[in-house]
């Protein structure tokens, strides 16, 4: 470009001094100061006006348009025909340009993602209990850790009608899906709590309307159980979910019973499949609830946490603390040793506990 | 994540109305994710009346990958055939039974039983 503009003001100034010389020697035989001093300034303003259409006016062009995307800005694309320097310049402006743009939008959709992300794991929040029920008797103690922002586990607590009712549950999978389910089936508890006389009714009625909304490959396995403050009698109703633990003082032994039944939305009715049994809960029994986040927890090496080491864990702890075992002392002691097992592996399934400890 | 099963196909059995899909590995997210391509394919041209997936050497199996076969079961009840599964190992006949896939999924010991309940 600047070898094209030297050329052509070379050729005009050879030009302009012919044109003044010829028409000053025509007329006088000799070339004036004058002349040379109106020759030079012609030819200053001629550089300067050059200058500055030719370089200054399309790079400051270039240069704007360039602050436009920085700030965030809308910037528009440059036309030009140019095949020098600044067509150059303009070309890649317009090709980097071209894949901000597209950066952009995606940074915002991505915003906006989280945004909404962010929403809905405030309103998980909302849904788990803030605290524990203050029951008589009752001693408890609950824990959740999802794997991602939005996890598929679940757990309530629901007083009505004289009984408490709570659950553990865990959707397939997690994320937003088992997030939506998870909601979806803690309202719908919550609702059927407050209708149905029985634990066994409001898993019948859940699962009847969850499989209407969701499709087969998600599910929800669930454990309820209920504690009749009048009878002081533990019931339980089983959803294809985990076994139940329950350590009995008496024999210091840990019974672990399978919750049975079939996982929420799977079959249109569940009448046949689910059953409230009663359980065997003495003064200083502790019943724990979790779901296969801690189960299948695995170490560096692969190996599952399993409910084996779950069990032990549990005996181990009430063993140490002796009489002076609490519902909170042991919810922490899992946690503890789970996280000693697992290490610096990352967590990939949400994990649940509730312990509960007859008083 | 490194995928963890690997699904062998046999020729399908025409005269007996079945084919067999066999599981090797792990069906955790990996496994599920590694061969659902494959599996959803096979699925989709299977002609005959069972298809049996012979889980023999599968040792490991969570909740997604039984969402997975349940939405098999779901497909092929569509069409009219069935899902069966044979041979599982006690944990993972552990997990099914927890879950209560057996009660919709007919789950046998091994192809023996499955042949002569028919």
């Amino acid at each position: 470009m600047f070898l094209k503009f030297l050329v052509s003001f070379a050729l005009f100034s050879v030009v302009l001094a012919g044109v003044f010389w010829a028409m000053d020697y025509l007329g006088t035989g000799t070339v004036s100061f004058d002349v040379i001093f109106i020759f030079f300034g012609i030819l200053f303003l001629y550089v300067l006006v050059s200058f500055f259409l030719f370089i200054v006016k399309p790079i400051r062009t270039v240069l704007s348009q360039m602050q436009l995307v920085l700030n965030g800005k809308k910037f528009n694309k440059l036309y030009t025909k140019r095949v020098d320097e600044v067509g150059v310049l303009a070309h890649f402006f317009n090709q980097v340009t071209e894949g901000f743009a597209k950066v952009a939008e995606d940074v915002q959709d991505r915003d906006r993602i989280l945004d909404e992300l962010s929403v809905a794991v405030e309103l998980q929040k909302e849904i788990f209990p803030d605290k524990v029920p203050n029951v008589n008797g009752l001693s408890i103690v609950a824990k959740n850790r999802p794997a991602t922002e939005l996890g598929g586990d679940s757990y309530d607590f629901i007083e009505a009608k004289d009984k408490l009712y709570f659950y553990v549950g865990d959707v397939t999978g997690h994320g937003v899906t088992a997030g939506l389910i998870m909601a979806m089936v803690n309202s719908m508890i919550d609702s059927f709590a407050e209708v149905y006389d029985t634990a066994k009714d409001i898993i019948i009625q859940t699962n009847r309307h969850i499989k209407k909304y969701v499709k087969p490959s998600m599910y929800m396995t669930l454990v309820m159980l209920c504690w009749d403050k009048k009878k002081n009698v533990m019931s339980y109703v089983g959803a294809g979910h985990e076994h139940i633990l329950i350590y009995h003082k008496a024999s210091e032994q840990i019974e672990d019973i399978l919750s049975g039944g079939m996982a929420l939305g799977m079959i249109d009715d569940v009448a046949k499949n689910v059953q409230e049994k009663e359980l065997s809960f003495e003064k200083g029994d502790i019943i724990i609830l979790y779901t296969d986040g801690i189960t299948e927890a695995r170490n560096g090496g692969n190996e599952l946490y399993g409910l084996d080491r779950l069990k032990q864990s549990i005996l181990g702890y009430v063993a140490n603390y002796s009489a002076n075992y609490s519902a909170s002392g042991l919810s922490h002691h899992i946690s503890q040793d789970l996280s000693s097992f697992v290490g610096d592996e990352s967590q990939i399934d949400d994990m649940t506990l509730i312990v509960v400890e007859k008083i | 994540m490194q995928p963890t099963l690997t699904i062998k196909t046999e020729a399908p059995n025409k005269d007996k109305n079945y084919q067999i899909v066999k599981f090797v590995g792990e069906f955790d997210k990996a496994g599920y994710m590694g061969t659902k391509e494959e599996l959803d394919s096979i699925v989709d041209k299977f002609e005959l009346k069972d298809m049996i997936f012979d889980f023999t050497d599968l040792k490991f199996i969570n909740s997604e990958s039984i969402g997975y076969l349940i939405e098999v079961h779901s497909n092929l009840v569509k069409k009219d055939k069935s899902l069966v599964l044979v041979k599982p190992d006690t944990h993972v006949k552990e997990v099914l039974k927890t879950i209560g896939i057996d009660e919709v999924v007919p789950m046998y010991a091994d192809l023996d039983s499955y042949l002569k309940s028919n």
